[in-house]
């Protein structure tokens, strides 16, 4: 009997097994079609398109293979050149100074201030506003003639400022904008990390005498070091890619003062059509923020050793 | 701790991702079959057969109600116009027409990609007649012939020939793909009461412009001018300079000479205005339609060039009450000024635009969406669109006496249609207006000088142009 049942049990052993295998491959399976469908295949379809000449004139002709001519062209191109430069120039500037602000805002936060949480829920509204709605605001607010910012410096005698329409000046205009919208959420991001912090640390150095600098730049600081990197890192995908503010505030320009990668890759998909070029320019973009990020995420894990 | 270094790679690897991907991923249009070699479309007509033509009209209910249709326009004028002419619309025959509103900076990106993509958005959409050729192209317009061809479906007293010659304009390799609508051109718009107050006559031309403008320059109360140089928008108030200095974007071959001797005088001019006059509003580069009327309406300015869509704006005191006194419109309008070349002789000429209704391909109501335009540009819905402010472009009702009567700018539009000239429609139309654009832009800005931003930009569109088949 007993051979009888083991010679019996063991295809239903296998089938088991299987069905183990399979039932949670089959209950992430709808999620994991539809994230084929929005996510990976038109990812696999623009790194297809980056090699191919697709324009909108010739495409009902065929779309021809040109290999890595537009990786070619894109390289050679000044004006890809120039968004890079200003790519960086905004995300360098717009991550120092929220950075800065957002500490200053974290450590303020952290003590036992009157109306604390009023002004916790107060610096998050701008975080809660859509970027379109940012955006024309202040398209709105930098107004040269009927702007609120010009009005008020007109009253106190001081000359209007053309915001948006100067080339040396328009950088720094987004760059208010997205640090007004997001200092916030580095500052909450900073604040959960100091309030994490162990307290022993700091009453041992209060104990030996370290003044308050002291105990910033040797204690918290340090003790900070992997939710800063994480506000960085998650602060600098977002500036990087950063889209419908400067399209809102000034489209890329005037004359391409504020053309940043987004806004470069939208003209020549969306302007022009020529989508194997602009493709090829986000596959571009994505290898420069996958080497920047990878290299702030390995400093992540060293420091969480 | 390895384990949270590859969570936060993943995590990465995933932000990133998610956050590029709409950057480069169009909705995937199916190509369709592939044919001849692609040969410029042309808009003169001609006896090869192209492009589109999706399904046949589907049986005529001209007798029934017809399905829902959604017709989509850019926020202004138009818009306002056709919300009321859709009500009338369905008030008469008890078929539904949602208007669609979109911003003007994205209106043609917006109507391209859903085209392209066979998108079932709209079934109607107004549009500029320099954009269908490259719509035609990619098999997403289709020709209205299908619908003026069958007995079963076409209005009993219709005749194309009334659209004449505005239908030009839509008719791609001899089919007909728009029934226009606007065609029109701007004016120069001034303050009567300044110009009264200083003695100054209503200037002619360009010398004059620019004279009255320093006279009248007092800012920042008001300005003597204002131009609109908006990256996206720059060419739709350039050309008028550009026009009437003698200027063209192309020659009759299709070669750029929008860097000629005219057109380097006239982007000279304009940049000045800002540059070395200082007779415009510091920050015109971020002025387009929208911000020039606000100007004009807001009485910060005493000069500028128009649209003529504004005019029932700018003359109306209850929407411009700054700009009137005792009920009456203190803005007066006339002909873009001549230019007077330096030997005396004067250039006459104007730019303008031509827009019209299509049916994209992928609309779900074909039928239905025709017999709304056919309505909307007859001389029933022409005549309501014309004594709304618009500007019709049917000869049925542009010669209605209570029509001429009332709208005194509809005889200057006759007047100044020999001399109008339009962007060129090609495949490539859009390509060249960028690059057209970026050259007014950075003159104005003066990141270069007119000359040279023009070269640069005629090289650009000799390029596009020679791509595309029509250089050799």
């Amino acid at each position: 009997m007993s051979t009888i049942e083991v010679a019996t049990s063991r295809p239903q052993r296998t089938r088991r097994h299987w069905k183990h295998q399979l039932e949670p491959a089959l209950y992430i399976a709808p999620a994991f079609l539809v994230l084929i469908v929005i996510l990976i295949y038109p990812l696999g379809y623009s790194f297809w398109l980056s090699f191919h000449e697709w324009t909108l004139r010739g495409f009902v002709n065929g779309v021809p293979w040109v290999g890595l001519q537009n990786y070619i062209s894109l390289v050679s191109n000044p004006d890809f050149i120039n968004s890079l430069r200003l790519t960086f120039t905004f995300v360098i500037c717009a991550l120092a100074i929220e950075f800065a602000l957002g500490m200053g805002l974290a450590l303020l936060l952290n003590h036992n201030l009157k109306g604390k949480g009023i002004i916790r829920s107060m610096i998050l509204l701008p975080m809660m506003c859509t970027n379109v709605v940012i955006g024309l605001t202040w398209r709105l607010l930098f107004n040269y003639e009927f702007g609120i910012i010009n009005y008020y410096l007109s009253q106190l005698n001081l000359p209007r400022v053309e915001w948006l329409s100067v080339p040396s000046l328009a950088m720094t205009s987004v760059i208010i904008v997205d640090v007004w919208n997001t200092t916030s959420f580095v500052a909450l991001m900073l604040l959960a990390g100091l309030q994490s912090l162990p307290d022993e640390p700091f009453e041992a150095a209060r104990i030996d005498g370290a003044s308050s600098w002291q105990t910033f730049t040797n204690l918290t600081l340090p003790l900070l070091r992997q939710s800063i990197l994480v506000a960085l890192l998650w602060r600098l995908i977002d500036t990087f890619r950063i889209f419908d503010v400067v399209y809102l505030l000034t489209a890329g320009g005037p004359a391409r003062a504020t053309e940043t990668v987004s806004i470069y890759i939208y003209t020549h998909g969306f302007k022009s059509f020529n989508l194997g070029y602009a493709s090829s320019a986000s596959y571009a973009m994505i290898l420069i923020m996958l080497v920047i990020a990878g290299f702030l995420a390995r400093s992540i894990g060293r420091s969480s050793d | 701790m390895s384990k949270f270094r590859l969570l936060s790679v993943i995590v990465v690897v995933a932000m990133i991702l998610t956050a590029c991907a709409p950057a480069a991923t169009p909705a995937a249009p199916a190509p369709a079959q592939p044919t001849t070699p692609p040969e410029p479309i042309q808009a003169a007509p001609t006896t090869a057969p192209a492009a589109p033509t999706s399904a046949p009209a589907q049986t005529a209910q001209t007798g029934g109600q017809l399905p829902e249709i959604v017709v989509a326009c850019w926020s202004g004028p138009e818009h306002d116009n056709l919300v009321k002419l859709a009500a009338a619309y369905t008030e008469k025959t008890g078929n539904k027409v949602i208007v669609e509103e979109i911003a003007r900076e994205s209106y043609a990106d917006k109507l391209t990609t859903t085209f392209i993509a066979g998108g079932s958005d709209y079934d109607v959409a107004y549009v500029s007649s320099d954009w269908p050729p490259a719509w035609i192209k990619a098999n997403a317009l289709q020709d209205l012939d299908q619908f003026i061809n069958d007995p079963a479906v076409v209005d009993k007293d219709f005749d194309l020939k009334n659209y004449e010659p505005a239908i030009d304009s839509f008719k791609f390799d001899g089919k007909v793909y728009a029934f226009p609508s606007e065609g029109d051109t701007a004016w120069m718009w001034y303050r009567k009461d300044l110009l009264e107050a200083k003695g100054i006559k209503v200037p002619e031309t360009w010398d004059e412009y620019l004279a009255a403008a320093k006279a009248l320059n007092n800012p920042p109360e008001i300005y003597g001018a204002v131009i609109g140089a908006k990256p996206d928008e720059a060419l739709w108030d350039f050309m008028f300079y550009l026009f009437s200095f003698g200027g063209d974007v192309l020659d009759k071959d299709f070669k750029p000479i929008i860097n000629n001797e005219a057109g380097v005088a006239a982007l000279t001019f304009y940049s000045d205005l800002l540059r070395k006059e200082k007779v415009v509003p510091p920050d015109v580069n971020t002025y387009g339609y929208n911000e020039i009327l606000t100007a004009l309406q807001e009485g910060k300015t005493a000069l500028g060039i128009q649209w003529m869509a504004a005019t029932q704006t700018l003359t109306d005191c209850t929407q411009s009450p700054k700009v009137c006194k005792d009920g009456q419109p203190l803005l007066g309008y006339t002909f873009v000024p001549d230019y007077k070349k330096p030997d005396g002789s004067v250039v006459e000429g104007t730019g303008g635009s031509s827009w019209g209704w299509v049916i994209p391909t992928g609309a779900k109501n074909p039928m239905a969406a025709y017999k709304f335009i056919e309505w909307l540009t007859g001389p029933e819905g022409g005549k309501q669109w014309a004594l709304n402010g618009g500007i019709p472009s049917n000869q049925l009702v542009l010669t209605d006496p209570e029509v001429v009567e009332q709208i005194p700018q509809f005889k200057m539009l006759g007047e100044v249609m020999p001399i109008r000239h339009l962007v060129p429609p090609t495949t490539v139309t859009g390509e060249m207006v960028t690059a057209i654009d970026e050259a007014i832009v950075a003159a104005v800005t003066g990141t270069q000088d007119p000359k040279a931003a023009l070269d640069e930009c005629a090289a650009k569109m000799t390029d596009l142009l020679t791509q595309a088949g029509y250089i050799q």
